[in-house]
C-alpha cells in the first residue's frame, strides 16, 4: 500500500503528547520509586528518548516505509511476514488493554452502576466511527483534544500547590537514593509503558508529510512528556504519601479529589476523568488504525476484501478484551508483569535493535 | 425547437410570434409608429413589457427621436436607427430566442419593417426597496449599510468599497424557469483558482429550475458531505463582503436576495464578527467571550443533567441539598423537564419571529412570565432547570451568524440523550463523535476546522484574538487545501 502523506508534524506531536500522557499520567506511573519517582520518570524519558531516536534512524534508513515493508526487507520474506503479523495481532491486543483500562476506569469512577459491556461497546462504537471517518481527522482532532488536556495539565499543579494538601516534607530531604529501586522501576516497566508503545508510531509515520522534521518535534514531545509526568508524579507523591501513593488504581484521581478550591469546586477529578478518557480514544484509536495498516499491508498481495479485513481487526480486538479482564486487579497484574516481560520487551526493544544491528552489518558489507 | 428561429423579415410576423410567445399577455405594448419626416415611408415598432421598463426613457429617448428621425437609407437600417435613440447600452439582435430573453430583462426591442434583425434597447427599471441597516447582522460601529435585493445595488455597494481593476464579476444565467442572475465575485490576483474552478463547475451544474434566493445556490452547492454546520458563508453587509474577497474567496451574488454567499467558508468565521475589526485590537474580548458562550450553549444542559443524574458527588453540598429540596415538588424527571423546555423554547422563537408586532406584548407576557416563572410557582417544573435552559437560549444569541447558531439545535439535543444515558462519559463520547465530524468537513476543499485543526500558526493571528491590522491586513492568509480530499473525488 502506498501511504499518501496527509499529516502535518504538528499534529503529529499532538498525537504524541496525547499517547504519551493521556493514560501514564493518570495511572500514575513510576510510583514504586517513591520519593524518587520524578527521577525515575526523568531517567525513563531520557531512555524513550533513546528508543524514540533509535524507531526514526530505523525508518530514516529504511527509506520512509511502513512497518511491514521495513520488516521484510530486514528478515525476508517468511519471517518479515511472520513478524508483522505478529505486530498487528500485538497492537490489537493492547489497544485491547486499553479499551479494558477505560472500561474499568469508568465503571470505578463515573458510572458504576453500569455493566461494563455497555461501556466498552460504545466506546468501540465511537472507534469504529473515528476508523470510517479515516486517518486525517483523527490526526486534526489532536490539535482540539490536546489543547484541552495541556491546558488542563497546566492547571491542575497550581489548584494542588494552592490547595495546600500538598507535603513537600514527603518527599525532602532527598536521603538514601536507593540506585537498584529507580533502576528496578524504569526497567522494563516505564520505558515499555508509555515510551516503547511509540514503536506504534512506525506504521502511522509514512502518512507523514513533513519527515525531515519528525526526530526534532517527536523530541520535543518526548522532552515535555517526560517532564509533566515528573511533575506529576512529584506532586502525587506530595500529597499522598511515597508510601501509600502506589496502592491507588488512580493516584492523580485520588490526588485531585484532595482538591477543595475556594469552598465552591469541592471535586475537580472530573478534569481527570476527562484527561483520561481523550488518552485512552487515542491511544485506542492510534492502535487500532496500527493494526489495521499492518494487516493491511501483510495481506496485500492476495487481494483480501478491505471491509472484512477491518471488522475481523476490530473483532480481533474485542476478543482479545475479554481476555483475562474479569477484574481490574487480575489486568493490572497482568499488565505489569506479563505484558513488559512477554511483549514489550521483545517487539519494543529485541526486534528493534535486531533491524538496527542488520542495517549495521549490512552497511558494513556493501 | 420554434423559438431559437431567426427572425423573419416581416413585421406583422415577428410580433405576432412575440405575442404568441408571451400568450397575448396585456402587458406586453406593441408601439408601432412610423416617423412622419422620412422620405420613405417604414413602419418601425417598439415592443416592450409593461411593468419593468422605465417608460419616461422610452419616451424621451427612443420614441421622440424616431419620430424626429429624418435620415433612413435602406442600405444599413439598423445603423441608423442605432445612430437616432439616446440609449447608451443598445444590442443588435437576431434569434427570436434572444428577443424573449431580452424583452423579460426589460430591454425594449425596436423591430423594422423588413428587416431580419432588431435593436435592443436597455430600458429596465427593476423595483428595489430603499438601502437599510443590515437586518441581521448589526452592529455599533463601522458602515451601517446593508444589501438589497437587486444585485447591481449590491455589486456597486462592493465596487464603492473595493476599488480596484483586478475584481472580476462573472455573471451567468441558471435556473430555467427563473432565469436568476447568478454573479461569482473574486479578485484575480488573490483566489485560488483551483477552488474558483470547482465552484464554478459547481454553479454550473445546478440543477433546479427555479432559483428564488441565494439559499438556493447554498443547498445546490454545499455539496454530499451531510452536516447540520453551514458550509458557506452568508452575510448581508458589503464591508463584510470586501474583506473575504480581500482575503482571496469568493463571492455569488444571486439577484433578488440580499444575502451574499462567500467560499470557501471556515468554522471560526461564523464566530467572528465585523465589530472585530473596528474595535481596539488585543484586549477586546468579545470573540473569545463569543466562541466560550457558543461552547457552553452546548454543553450546559448536557452537564447540568450528567451531574444531577448521575454525579451528584461533583455538585456542591449546599447547592445539592437544594436541588433535591426543589425535586421534591416536581412530577416531571429532570430529562423530560429539560427537553420539554427546550421544545417549548424553540417553539416561542419560532413564534416570536413570525409574529405581527401588535401581538408581541402579549406573547411576551404569555410566553415568559406565565409560561416560565408560574410553571415554576406552581411546582410544575424545577426553577434551576429554567435557569438552565434559558442560560443557554441566552449564551447561543451572542453567535453573530444565524444559521451556524442553529445548527448546534439538534447536536444539544444529541448531548441530552447522551448524558442522560451516560451521564458525563457520555457527553465524552458525544464530543468524539462532534469533534471528529467537524475536522472530516471540508468547504471548497479548505479543511473546516483550519486554521486550528490542522494548526496553522501564521493564520493564527486573525483567529481567537484579532491582532493589530498592521499584522494581519497586508499578509495572505493562506486557505491551505486538503490535497487528500481533492485527489479523493479526482
Amino acid at each position: 500500500m502506498k501511504a499518501k502523506p496527509l499529516i502535518g508534524i504538528m499534529e503529529m506531536q499532538f498525537v504524541m503528547v496525547l499517547f504519551l500522557l493521556g493514560s501514564a499520567i493518570i495511572l500514575g506511573i513510576g510510583l514504586d520509586a517513591g520519593e524518587y519517582s520524578w527521577l525515575a520518570n526523568l531517567l525513563a524519558g531520557i531512555t524513550g528518548l533513546f528508543l524514540f531516536n533509535l524507531y526514526v534512524y530505523i525508518w530514516n534508513e529504511n527509506r520512509h516505509q511502513s512497518l511491514n515493508f521495513i520488516l521484510i526487507a530486514q528478515f525476508g520474506r517468511h519471517i518479515g511476514f511472520i513478524i508483522s503479523i505478529v505486530y498487528a495481532v500485538y497492537f490489537a491486543y493492547i489497544a485491547s488493554r486499553v479499551l479494558n483500562d477505560i472500561v474499568h476506569f469508568i465503571n470505578s469512577t463515573l458510572l458504576h452502576n453500569m455493566h461494563p459491556f455497555f461501556i466498552k461497546f460504545t466506546i468501540f462504537i465511537i472507534i469504529i466511527y473515528t476508523y470510517s471517518k479515516g486517518l486525517e481527522p483523527f490526526v486534526r482532532s489532536a490539535v482540539i483534544f490536546g489543547l484541552v488536556t495541556i491546558s488542563f495539565l497546566m492547571l491542575i499543579p497550581f489548584f494542588i500547590v494552592l490547595s495546600g494538601n500538598f507535603h513537600i516534607d514527603y518527599i525532602l530531604p532527598f536521603h538514601s537514593l536507593d540506585v537498584k529501586k529507580i533502576v528496578r522501576t524504569v526497567f522494563p516497566a516505564l520505558v515499555t509503558f508509555p515510551y516503547g508503545e511509540l514503536i506504534v508510531f512506525l506504521a502511522l509515520l509514512p502518512f507523514l508529510k513533513e519527515k525531515k522534521a519528525l526526530v526534532k518535534g517527536g523530541s520535543i514531545v518526548i522532552v515535555i512528556s517526560a517532564i509533566l509526568l515528573s511533575i506529576f508524579s512529584f506532586l502525587t507523591i506530595g500529597v499522598l504519601h511515597p508510601d501509600l501513593a502506589k496502592s491507588y488504581s488512580y493516584p492523580l484521581v485520588t490526588t485531585i479529589e484532595h482538591i477543595g478550591l475556594i469552598g465552591f469546586f469541592q471535586r475537580l477529578d472530573i478534569m481527570a476523568v476527562i484527561i483520561f478518557m481523550i488518552g485512552c480514544y487515542f491511544k485506542i484509536t492510534v492502535f487500532t488504525f496500527a493494526s489495521i495498516f499492518v494487516a493491511k499491508d501483510c495481506t496485500a498481495k492476495w487481494k483480501m476484501n478491505h471491509k472484512s479485513l477491518v471488522s475481523a481487526i476490530f473483532i480481533v480486538i474485542i476478543a482479545l478484551s475479554y481476555l483475562y479482564s474479569d477484574n481490574n486487579s487480575l489486568h493490572v497484574k497482568i499488565g505489569l508483569e506479563l505484558v513488559p516481560a512477554l511483549l514489550h520487551v521483545p517487539l519494543q526493544i529485541v526486534v528493534p535493535a535486531l533491524i538496527v544491528m542488520f542495517t549495521f552489518v549490512r552497511g558494513k558489507l556493501a | 425547437m420554434k423559438s431559437i428561429e431567426d427572425l423573419s423579415d416581416s413585421l406583422k410576423t415577428n410580433i405576432a410570434s412575440i405575442q404568441k410567445a408571451f400568450h397575448s399577455n396585456k402587458e406586453l405594448i406593441v408601439r408601432t409608429i412610423s416617423p412622419p419626416f422620412l422620405e420613405v415611408k417604414k413602419e418601425i415598432c417598439l415592443v416592450y413589457l409593461d411593468t419593468i421598463v422605465d417608460k419616461s426613457v422610452i419616451q424621451e429617448h427612443i420614441l421622440r427621436p424616431l419620430l424626429q428621425m429624418k435620415d433612413f437609407s435602406a442600405a444599413h437600417p439598423i445603423h441608423d436607427i442605432s445612430n437616432t435613440i439616446e440609449i447608451s447600452n443598445i444590442q443588435v439582435i437576431l434569434t427570436m430566442n434572444e428577443l424573449i430573453s431580452h424583452l423579460t430583462n426589460g430591454n425594449t426591442i425596436i423591430l423594422i419593417e423588413e428587416i431580419d434583425q432588431c435593436i435592443s434597447a436597455a430600458t429596465e427599471e427593476w423595483k428595489d426597496r430603499a438601502f437599510t441597516f443590515p437586518q441581521s447582522q448589526r452592529v455599533l460601529k463601522g458602515p451601517q449599510i446593508g444589501f438589497t435585493e437587486l444585485a447591481k445595488n449590491n455589486l456597486s455597494l462592493i465596487k464603492r468599497g473595493l476599488k480596484n481593476e483586478k475584481l472580476v464579476i462573472e455573471e451567468q444565467t441558471i435556473g430555467a424557469e427563473t432565469n436568476t442572475s447568478i454573479s461569482l465575485l473574486y479578485l484575480a490576483n488573490k483566489v485560488d483558482h483551483e477552488i474558483l474552478e470547482t465552484v464554478r463547475n459547481k454553479v454550473q451544474s445546478i440543477e433546479l429550475s427555479s432559483i428564488l434566493d441565494s439559499s438556493y445556490i447554498e443547498e445546490s452547492i454545499s455539496g454530499e458531505q451531510i452536516t447540520s454546520f453551514p458550509l458557506v458563508f452568508t452575510t448581508e453587509r458589503p464591508d463584510v463582503t470586501s474583506g473575504h474577497l480581500l482575503e482571496g474567496k469568493i463571492a455569488i451574488i444571486c439577484d433578488g436576495s440580499p444575502n451574499v454567499l462567500i467560499v470557501p467558508a471556515l468554522f471560526i468565521q461564523f464566530l467572528q464578527s465585523p465589530e472585530d475589526y473596528y474595535e481596539k485590537p488585543l484586549f477586546e474580548l468579545t470573540r473569545l467571550i463569543r466562541i466560550f458562550s457558543f461552547i457552553v450553549s452546548i454543553y450546559l444542559i448536557p452537564f447540568y443533567i450528567a451531574l444531577t443524574l448521575f454525579h451528584q458527588e461533583l455538585i456542591p453540598s449546599e447547592l445539592l441539598i437544594n436541588l433535591a429540596a426543589q425535586r421534591q415538588i416536581v412530577p416531571l424527571p429532570v430529562v423530560l423537564e429539560v427537553i420539554l423546555f427546550m421544545l417549548l423554547f424553540q417553539v416561542v422563537l419560532e413564534s416570536s419571529i413570525r409574529l405581527p408586532t401588535g401581538i408581541t406584548l402579549a406573547f411576551s407576557i404569555i410566553g415568559t412570565l406565565i409560561l416560565g416563572q408560574s410553571a415554576a410557582d406552581a411546582g410544575l417544573v424545577q426553577l434551576a432547570s429554567l435557569v438552565v435552559v434559558s442560560a443557554t437560549y441566552v449564551l447561543n444569541f451572542a453567535v453573530p451568524i444565524h444559521p451556524f447558531a442553529n445548527s448546534v439545535k439538534m447536536i444539544r439535543f444529541f448531548f441530552v440523550f447522551l448524558a442522560s444515558v451516560f451521564g458525563i462519559y457520555g457527553i465524552m463520547l458525544g464530543t468524539f463523535v462532534l469533534v471528529n465530524h467537524l475536522c472530516s468537513l471540508n468547504s471548497f476543499g479548505v479543511p473546516y476546522l483550519s486554521p486550528i485543526a490542522p494548526l496553522k500558526t501564521a493564520d493564527l493571528k486573525d483567529t481567537l484574538i484579532r491582532f493589530p491590522l498592521k499584522k494581519i491586513i497586508n499578509t495572505t492568509k493562506k486557505y491551505s487545501k486538503d490535497d487528500h480530499i481533492k485527489n479523493h473525488k479526482k
